[in-house]
């Protein structure tokens, strides 16, 4: 086995036990929510836009790059587990309601 | 790199095959009924979750159900077929779509805080039509029954492939796991099944890639040195007859996809408003890499030499052939085969939510107001159960892979531009609508089928609009957007306090 296939087993690993947490987190927030009698927040504004652009230039590059050097093959997986742990990152900044 | 060492791996028999499409629908199943005696209270909790689904669940839920099976196979097969290029035109468009979501969900939800579907705002923006309303209410439900089959059948090629199952069967086992689960606990069960699914998509994928490249002789540089070898082309990602071949149609498919699919619209609608935004900017960013990782596999295909017959005729076996044959350890295929699968319930779980609240809002309260809620809950339920017999019914019949996706794109591309300009210009008219739509489909398709894929999309997409803005011109009206605010068929009419045409929420509760 590689070594960048050994750092990529264990970063999924720690990611998974991360999205595990914040799934539990997204759980109970989800129970208080249904409970809550809050008011609903305010719908945002802001269209993102130079957020869509960045992540739009960012995808062509890493595709791009793979033409170039071999080694941008991995950013795929590595990226994938940024996918886990953006989604666990969710979990823990949604308020939960009270 | 010798294709002849290929072999299909021993121990992978069609039981453990259909243990995995059963076991996986069991464990969704005791999370749906714990959701069910959490979470769900009535119709209103079942089709839009009260509208307090957060942002952890909204971002694992909308990558999940956009994360086709054509996502996790369709990516290696662009690939294999198209190089770089084909990579670059299945992935860059479809992350794209889902954040250009944004400036029409922060319209809708705004103006029409208490909707539920995408039928009920053409209902009310073109002054209660019909035929608008009809012809939306069809496509959405058309879309959402391709959208099931082609999971479907996506999930028989998978397990036909690496496991032998009979394809029928396997699309028979895997719809009814499916069903069972998502007659429970509906919209909640969808987001938490899809969140769990989208960690079996992600971690697993990585793994399994980066070990596939490991089983290659020379890992991947040796691989690229024989993509680079096979053609310069594979390595460019300006390919022109990737972009001809099915790059602009399929972006121009993937965006109509995107905006007519009540799969979205519901999730839209059923966020709580703060994370709507920022919610559909982190999906489509967060997708990105699902597909560009899961690609790669194409790249192996190209080194190896594969040609199409030795994988079945159809390129979307690629992926699936490969780790079935490079003598990767049998745990590391079952895996694979649980990402493929975690994939496809995702999506036909988020789609049957949404054919239920199509049903429960757009027909029955619609066509029978005076329903009742216990009434109402049980057609929405058993409507799941319809919406999937109808998929497998058509999945059995046996249709071709990537035509049946490319003429689904077609379709939803004639709904595209009238319903972008419905929902962003005022003076879009029902003439305009209805008319764009008709004359897209009536002069359109026969293009697309005596032109090809391109032309016929772009003549689709352009006829669509120029009706809108000629039919704007003849007949000049300004719709009030804020007329919305008092609209949604199953909460507008309530007054504060009163119960919402039975579906158990008071007026007061639904407003945001």
């Amino acid at each position: 086995m590689s070594t960048i296939s050994l750092i990529i087993i264990a970063l999924g690993v720690a990611v998974s036990i991360f999205f595990t947490f914040g799934f539990i987190r997204g759980v109970r927030n989800a129970i208080a929510a249904i409970r809550s009698t809050e008011p609903a927040g305010k719908m945002p504004e802001n269209g993102h836009w130079a957020s869509i652009a960045i992540v739009f230039s960012l995808s062509i590059f890493v595709i791009a790059g793979i033409g170039y050097d071999y080694r941008f093959i991995y950013a795929g997986p590595l990226l994938v587990l940024v996918t886990a742990a953006g989604t666990a990152l969710a979990f823990f900044i949604e308020k939960r309601p009270s | 790199m010798d294709k002849s060492t290929l072999a299909l791996t021993p121990g992978l028999t069609p039981a453990l095959g259909y243990a995995l499409m059963i076991g996986l629908g069991l464990v969704s199943l005791i999370i749906a009924l714990i959701v069910r005696a959490k979470l769900v209270r009535n119709t209103h909790d079942f089709i839009i979750s009260d509208r307090k689904i957060g942002f952890g669940f909204g971002v694992g839920s909308v990558i999940s159900v956009w994360t086709w099976s054509m996502a996790v196979m369709m990516t290696s097969a662009m690939t294999f077929q198209w190089g770089l290029s084909g990579l670059f035109w299945f992935v860059v468009p479809n992350g794209l779509a889902i954040m250009l979501l944004i400036p029409f969900t922060r319209v809708l939800r705004r103006q029409m805080p208490n909707g539920y579907t995408i039928s009920e705002f053409v209902r009310h923006r073109f002054n209660r039509s019909n035929v608008a309303t009809g012809i939306v209410t069809a496509t959405m439900i058309f879309g959402i029954i391709l959208e099931l089959l082609i999971n479907l059948k996506g999930t028989s090629v998978v397990m036909s492939t690496i496991f032998g199952t009979d394809w029928a069967i396997a699309a028979l086992v895997g719809m009814l796991s499916v069903l069972i689960y998502s007659y429970f606990g509906g919209l909640w069960t969808s987001v938490m099944t899809g969140t769990i699914n989208l960690l079996m998509i992600t971690v697993p994928a990585a793994i399994i890639v980066s070990l596939a490249f490991d089983k290659v002789p020379g890992g991947a540089a040796a691989v690229m040195e024989k993509v680079g070898a096979a053609g310069a082309e594979n390595l460019s990602v300006l390919r022109p007859e990737a972009a001809a071949g099915f790059g602009i149609t399929l972006a121009f498919g993937i965006f109509a996809a995107a905006i007519a699919d009540q799969t979205f619209w519901q999730k839209a609608w059923a966020l709580r408003p703060e994370y709507v935004n920022k919610t559909f900017l982190w999906s489509g960013a967060l997708f990105y890499p699902i597909p560009i990782c899961l690609g790669m596999l194409g790249l192996i295909g190209i080194a190896y030499g594969i040609t199409l017959p030795e994988i079945g005729g159809d390129s979307a076996a690629i992926g699936p052939y490969l780790i079935a044959h490079l003598g990767l350890p049998i745990f590391v295929i079952v895996i694979y085969a649980l990402v493929i699968l975690a994939a496809c319930y995702s999506t036909i779980d988020g789609a049957s939510a949404a054919l239920s609240s199509i049903v429960a809002v757009d027909i029955v309260k619609r066509v029978a107001p005076a329903t009742s809620e216990k009434t109402l809950f049980v057609i929405t339920k058993l409507s799941i159960l319809g919406g999937g017999f109808i998929a497998l019914s058509i999945v059995l019949s046996g249709v071709d892979f990537t035509t049946l996706v490319l003429t689904t794109y077609a379709l939803k591309s004639s709904i595209l531009l009238p319903l972008v300009l419905a929902i962003l210009w005022p003076r879009t008219n029902t003439v305009g609508f209805v008319g764009g739509i008709v004359l897209a489909i009536l002069i359109g398709m026969p293009i697309r089928q005596y032109y090809g894929d391109l032309i016929g999309t772009l003549s689709i997409v352009s006829i669509s609009g120029l009706a809108v803005v000629i039919a704007a011109a003849f007949k000049p009206v300004r719709f009030d957007f804020s007329s919305l605010r008092e609209a949604g068929v199953l909460s507008g009419a309530a007054a504060p306090g009163e119960p919402v045409h039975g579906l158990g929420k008071s007026a007061s509760q639904t407003a945001s």
